[in-house]
């Protein structure tokens, strides 16, 4: 069943204004700048203030939102809010703290989705698939991940890449841009891979970059091959920022140049789920931009692909 | 399995790492201390599992310096 008018009409980004450069961080971890600027691409980490809670990250994406657009805070009936690192402990949801914070009317449901680095494209397809089958029309995905929370500033796999963001993608039946097609996959044998022990993050990077550069590919051409759709005629490929080693060799593997596979890692980092609205949120309203790939990768591991279309 | 050499598999560290200088690098040359690191390593040994159909699990890793420390390994595997 064809997925019907409900579709992105605009994005909004919170970057924080502290940052950590990477620089500051050569001597500790025995690199130089080559590593930095071929391998990380990362200059400057983003950080969230420290009263500043996951919720408070949504609620500044929103009010950048209404700067944007017309988005109306009384017509809001949907919120969903893609996290792994909640406001306190998870209860309750961020998603209804962030409807508290937002005064949102009481008939509009709110829900958190526990994904990472795969999460917006999830996100997509479930608020889409939500609000379709809801008659909804006025629905707010958030991305808020802040790994600053987790991140063991000595740990070299971790403390280089992953920075503080939040975004929100307001989805209307009014859409500019509309994703046509989905795929999904999950690898839970490799769940040790990424994870949060004693509230400290671990991760095997060379098992991260195995699994990311072998199975993206495939699922990416996967998703092109189910909508008749050669490479060539992909006008931007949005991936995970995981590194830039990572996309570069995601690239390499699809035959695309830098010009279709933008990147925007240097002033952030990996903002997680939020790394690919926020490559998003600039190709919105560009009319060049009408036929997109988003990949998401990682945490899981969990990987998705959707195929984005701007209607005529 | 594809054939074993050092030949093979010095191909594959010059096409995983391009940055190499061919001249400089032979079969007993270590790899960390001509400058490749996790990420060039992580490369190399992907394109070496794809090439030869195999897994090198990580507690192997740190064993693979040169070319010749992989060829024996595959040969052994």
């Amino acid at each position: 069943m064809p997925i019907q008018n409900i579709g992105i009409s605009e994005i909004a980004t919170y970057l924080p204004e502290a940052r950590e450069a990477n620089r500051d961080k050569k001597e500790r971890f025995g690199i130089d700048d080559n590593f930095l600027n071929t391998k990380i691409g990362v200059d400057f980490v983003s950080r969230r203030r420290p009263d500043e809670e996951t919720s408070d990250l949504c609620v500044s994406a929103f009010q950048t939102l209404e700067r944007k657009c017309q988005v109306e805070r009384t017509k809001v009936d949907c919120v969903v809010v893609v996290t792994q690192n909640p406001d306190a402990s998870g209860i309750p949801h961020t998603s209804a703290i962030v409807h508290g914070k937002l005064g949102l009317d009481e008939n509009c449901p709110a829900f958190d989705l526990s994904l990472g680095c795969s999460g917006y494209v999830y996100g997509l397809s479930v608020v889409q698939s939500f609000m379709r089958d809801h008659g909804l029309s006025c629905g707010l995905l958030f991305t808020a991940d802040p790994y600053s929370k987790i991140v063991d500033p000595l740990d070299k796999n971790t403390a280089l890449l992953f920075g503080d963001a939040a975004t929100v993608t307001w989805l209307t039946r009014q859409p500019v841009l509309m994703p046509v097609s989905f795929l999904f996959g999950t690898r839970g044998s490799e769940w040790n891979t990424l994870k949060c022990v004693n509230h400290v993050l671990s991760m095997n990077g060379r098992a991260v970059f195995n699994f990311s550069a072998v199975e993206v590919p495939i699922q990416i051409r996967k998703l092109l091959e189910i909508n008749g759709i050669g490479l060539g005629e992909i006008d931007f490929l949005l991936l995970h920022q995981g590194s830039k080693y990572l996309v570069d060799t995601i690239a390499q593997r699809l035959g695309l140049s830098a010009g279709v596979v933008p990147s925007n890692l240097k002033n952030q980092g990996n903002t997680v789920s939020s790394s690919i609205p926020m490559l998003l949120e600039g190709l919105v309203h560009n009319p060049a931009a009408k036929r997109l790939v988003l990949s998401g990768f990682g945490v899981g591991l969990s990987w998705a692909s959707s195929y984005v279309t701007r209607p005529q | 399995m594809k054939t074993v050499n050092a030949q093979s598999v010095l191909q594959t560290v010059h096409h995983s790492c391009p940055g190499l200088e061919a001249g400089k690098f032979n079969a007993k040359s270590s790899f960390r201390k001509h400058g490749l690191d996790s990420m060039d390593i992580a490369s190399l040994l992907l394109a070496l599992e794809e090439s030869h159909g195999i897994k090198i699990p990580d507690q192997d890793v740190d064993k693979l310096d040169t070319v010749e420390d992989i060829v024996a390994y595959l040969a052994a595997r």
